[in-house]
């Protein structure tokens, strides 16, 4: 069932669940640069801008000063994936599909180590461990995903229906549901 | 007749004692020829697990400089020359590097040995294309290798195949200790007579005439103790030996068994490992005069030892070359070129093997929870690690010279000052430097795993995350007020603020910023100790603590270790991570044997770790760790914690940017206090460490729960964004403040500079 794509996909029913026997794994899936940056972006506590802070007139009583406490700037979302990031996940897809996990969630890591804030190096690596039969694992990589998307709600989508994947392979179809839920939400 | 009886009695004892003395001859030449075929065909040599470092990844855009580049390939023996046209040769010039790598074959696949440009520009590797011009996107330079695991014997050795050593060092060896060595059956009795020859002619014992076959037999079945029993075992054992196998096989064996060093316990076994030892480079790298050399020292490793004895190592050499020249192995313009060469015998301290002791510690430890000691130190095992060099290199230099300024600055009070550090990839989890002391290469205590000292308010992150979890928010007031608790036993606690005031009533988040006392302390008092405890535990620390008040400040003991994974799990948005030394174990030929992936389990929530994590960084901008900024770029993100303890017997900081986390600690091993405080102290070194990096900026993107609002810095209450002194802080959507404050004008002793600020903006 490799052909099952996740995007776009409603809700499923828990028949359909069931049926489903394999980490659903879509080697196309969009390249970031498609990746919607909201346009509320949501705030971070990232780079603190000293300026925007805004009252840098204000006399310095003590040591402490109150202009340059961080502020909530936008995202900054970097969307160039490096030559050699797109090299690792591209080998790391066709490690997947020949079943060579081990092979691809080595390939991922070095791929992490090389870009560890790139959403779909979360994405592959999940999708492997759930190959990998583990659902834990695999669920929590997801969620570590979905820690560093906030704010990019086509990510957190596909982030969640992931989780939905994973947990119905595990055969909890009640979590799978809420995560089908929290998918809809976006 | 008696005559006649006794001489027959005594011929057939004679039979009877001569037939046992050659069954005993004959049983002990089959139990010597069993005991040589055991050895020689089972297991040969017990061969020490290979510890490496991780392999540098190459690629377009990494952040690398040339002069970590030269760390690197320095670590891997790399000759840095005009023209390079061999594996292991670089040369550097302008922003460009022109390396070609010897290649190398991980599990997960070859990287061949290439020939690359390299260019740089900015703190980043630009443009890595192939001698041909392609383009490259990325490779692995091959692991530096930083020790191994020995055996009881401390015997060390690189096991090398016949093929792989060069014909000049065959040719050497033979020319020099044993000429006949392809003609005898295992003894040389023109070798012996040779030998007596030419000692009588000089006087005394200068040669031995022990063929390469006797060589291997002594070093290889034999005790070192010069015996006659030993002399007499080693004919029949050699003579057999060679009846068994051919010379090729015979001087293969030789090559890896011979003793050719000492480095303090260990023993340099074998010209694999020599060439490593004594050039820091392969052996099929090696030049003739460095082959000479390593020849000539199997005579006497000791006595020659070129590091101690550079002369009679030259002379030795020279001998060698020159018979090597006179048996037509080294031609006339090679043999003046060579034997005016320099030794080359790089420095020990130049050596990574052996260089990070502590790290190796970890590593060690790490694998005994999965192999048995024996399978470490004899299957050749090799481990692949997350150690850094470059990384532990800067560590070591900030340490170092944090540790060094301090002494000067405070005299002879400081002289045993001592100080220990972790390094980690807040992203993976990855332990990347380990020093467990000051003395960096001394393999003693080490002090990142093995000291327990109390972290002081280290610990403070662990009440703050139990606070907003139980419902406070960042602008929440606490009272800072003195207070005094009786414990169970009678005895008074009675905390007190670093600078000894009291602030009254302070908001939550700039409690934490400043590190003060008393209120964290009435706020842990309030929350609970096992809550507090509790998410400790949730951090990432197994370790049990006593349920005591003083634990709020800090007083119970971590290791610098247990710190790292404990700001680990803040860095990482509130996945707690094991912190990994080793990324993979093979066999000896390279398949794998285990594996040690990114692991991860969320246990603290993203919203309450995001207003953590605020906190954090406020006390790096404003509060109690601002220095960093006097070093730092402005754009760089960092968050952390000072820690100091009671008494100021121990100073701390653990902090991360976004791709590095680090913990300092400094002390005394005697406890002592010392006169500085994890700001004036483990923060320099920290932030030493830090500005050599290449870092990227903390960046926590705010949970959707997670709203940010203007607050009053004087009330706590909510703010206009053009208010003076109004600050954005973060809030989980429905617990904030909601009363709004009156624009500073109401409050604070001094209205007049907001006034007038105030104005100036009204009119502008």
């Amino acid at each position: 069932m490799i052909e099952t794509t996740l995007i776009p996909r409603r809700l499923l029913t828990s028949a359909l669940l069931v049926t489903i026997s394999a980490c659903s794994f879509a080697p196309t899936t969009p390249p970031l640069v498609e990746i919607e940056i909201p346009s509320e972006p949501a705030p971070a506590v990232s780079i603190p801008v000293p300026e925007s802070a805004v009252i840098s007139e204000l006399p310095n009583q003590d040591a402490i000063n109150p202009t340059v406490v961080p502020v909530s700037p936008t995202v900054i979302v970097n969307n160039q994936q490096s030559p050699a990031v797109v090299a690792l996940l591209n080998s790391a897809d066709a490690a997947q599909q020949q079943g060579n996990f081990k092979f691809a969630q080595t390939t991922l890591q070095r791929a992490q180590r090389i870009a560890p804030k790139d959403p779909d190096v979360y994405y592959k690596l999940a999708v492997t461990h759930c190959n990998l039969e583990d659902y834990r694992l695999a669920e929590q990589v997801a969620l570590k995903g979905i820690s560093i998307v906030q704010g990019q709600t086509k990510e957190l989508r596909r982030f969640w229906l992931l989780i939905a994947d994973i947990r119905m392979q595990s055969g909890d179809i009640v979590a799978a549901e809420k995560a089908e839920h929290m998918a809809s939400r976006y | 007749m008696n005559s006649i009886r006794l001489r027959r009695r005594f011929s057939g004892f004679a039979t009877k004692l001569f037939l046992s003395l050659l069954l005993i001859g004959a049983l002990g030449l089959l139990y010597l020829d069993n005991h040589i075929r055991e050895q020689f065909e089972g297991k040969r040599w017990a061969v020490p697990a290979k510890v490496y470092a991780r392999p540098l990844e190459l690629y377009a855009g990494s952040p690398l400089t040339l002069e970590e580049l030269r760390i690197e390939l320095q670590g891997l023996g790399y000759q840095f020359v005009r023209k390079v046209t061999l594996p292991g040769q670089a040369t550097f010039f302008n922003a460009k590097a022109i390396i070609h790598t010897r290649g190398f074959e991980f599990t997960d696949g070859l990287e061949s040995s290439q020939r690359l440009i390299l260019d740089f520009s900015n703190g980043f590797l630009n443009n890595i294309s192939s001698a041909q011009g392609q383009a490259i996107p990325l490779l692995r330079l091959e692991p530096v290798l930083i020790g191994g695991i020995y055996p009881l014997n401390n015997e060390d050795r690189d096991l090398i195949q016949l093929k792989d050593a060069p014909d000049a060092l065959i040719q050497a060896l033979i020319a020099i200790e044993d000429r006949g060595f392809y003609q005898h059956h295992g003894i040389s009795l023109r070798g012996i007579s040779r030998a007596m020859v030419a000692n009588v002619k000089a006087g005394r014992f200068i040669q031995g005439g022990s063929t390469l076959t006797q060589q291997l037999i002594k070093n290889f079945y034999l005790s070192s103790e010069r015996t006659l029993a030993r002399k007499l075992l080693e004919i029949p054992m050699a003579l057999l030996l060679e009846l068994h196998y051919s010379k090729d096989e015979i001087l293969e064996a030789y090559l890896n068994e011979v003793y050719v060093g000492q480095e303090g316990a260990r023993a340099i076994h074998g010209f694999g490992l020599a060439a490593q030892y004594y050039f820091a480079q392969p052996l099929q790298e090696l030049k003739p005069d460095q082959l000479g050399l390593l020849a000539g020292l199997v005579k006497g490793p000791s006595y020659y030892e070129p590091r101690r004895h550079p002369q009679r190592a030259e002379g030795r050499r020279n001998l060698v070359l020159k018979v090597m020249h006179e048996q037509g192995v080294l031609e006339e313009t090679d043999y003046n070129k060579a034997r005016t060469r320099p030794l080359g015998v790089v420095k020990q301290a130049s050596l990574l093997k052996g260089a990070y002791p502590a790290y190796l510690d970890l590593v060690k430890r790490q694998l005994r929870q999965d192999y048995p000691d024996d399978a470490l130190s004899s299957e050749g095992l090799r481990v692949f690690t997350n150690l850094n060099p470059i990384a532990q290199n800067k560590a070591e230099a900030a340490l170092t010279k944090t540790i060094s300024s301090l002494e000067k600055r405070h005299g002879e009070q400081l002289a045993e000052l001592q100080g220990s550090m972790v390094v980690t990839n807040p992203q993976t989890g990855e332990v990347i430097a380990v020093i467990g002391g000051r003395e960096t290469r001394y393999q003693g205590f080490n002090r990142a795993l093995d000291t327990l000292r109390p972290i002081g308010s280290l610990i403070k992150p662990a009440v703050y995350l139990t606070a907003v979890e139980q419902g406070y928010h960042l602008a929440s007031i606490l009272d800072d007020s003195p207070f005094k608790l009786t414990m169970p036993n009678g005895q008074i606690w009675q905390p007190e603020n670093f600078d000894h005031q009291s602030h009254e009533h302070v908001k939550l988040h700039q409690a934490m910023a400043r590190s003060y006392n008393l209120s964290t302390a009435r706020l842990g008092m309030d929350l609970g100790l096992d809550n507090v405890i509790d998410t400790l535990h949730r951090l990432g620390v197994v370790r049990e603590f006593n349920a005591y008040p003083s634990l709020l400040l800090g007083a119970q003991g971590l290791s610098p270790l247990e710190v790292a994974k404990m700001y680990q799990t803040m860095a990482s948005n509130g996945f707690q991570m094991p912190l990994r030394a080793i990324r993979q174990v093979t066999d000896s030929t390279g398949q794998e044997l285990s594996r040690y992936p990114f692991e991860l389990e969320q246990t603290i929530d993203n919203d309450s770790m995001h207003l953590l994590q605020y906190m954090l960084q406020e006390t790096t901008r404003t509060g109690t760790a601002r220095s960093i900024y006097n070093h730092l770029p402005a754009a760089i993100n960092v968050a952390g914690k000072t820690g100091t303890s009671d008494l100021q017997r121990d100073s701390w900081f653990a902090g991360f940017a976004g791709n590095r986390l680090a913990v300092v600690w400094l002390g005394l091993d005697n406890n002592d206090p010392v006169p500085f405080t994890g700001s004036s102290g483990a923060l320099r070194a920290w932030t030493d460490y830090m500005v050599h990096e290449t870092l990227d900026p903390f960046i926590a993107p705010a949970p959707e729960e997670i709203e940010y609002l203007w607050i009053d810095q004087e009330t706590g209450l909510l703010a206009d964004a053009q208010c003076p002194g109004a600050q954005q802080l973060p809030f989980i959507i429905g617990n904030s403040p909601t009363e709004q404050a009156n624009c500073g004008f109401s409050l604070g002793n001094d209205p007049l500079p907001i006034l007038d600020n105030w104005m100036k903006r009204w009119f502008q």
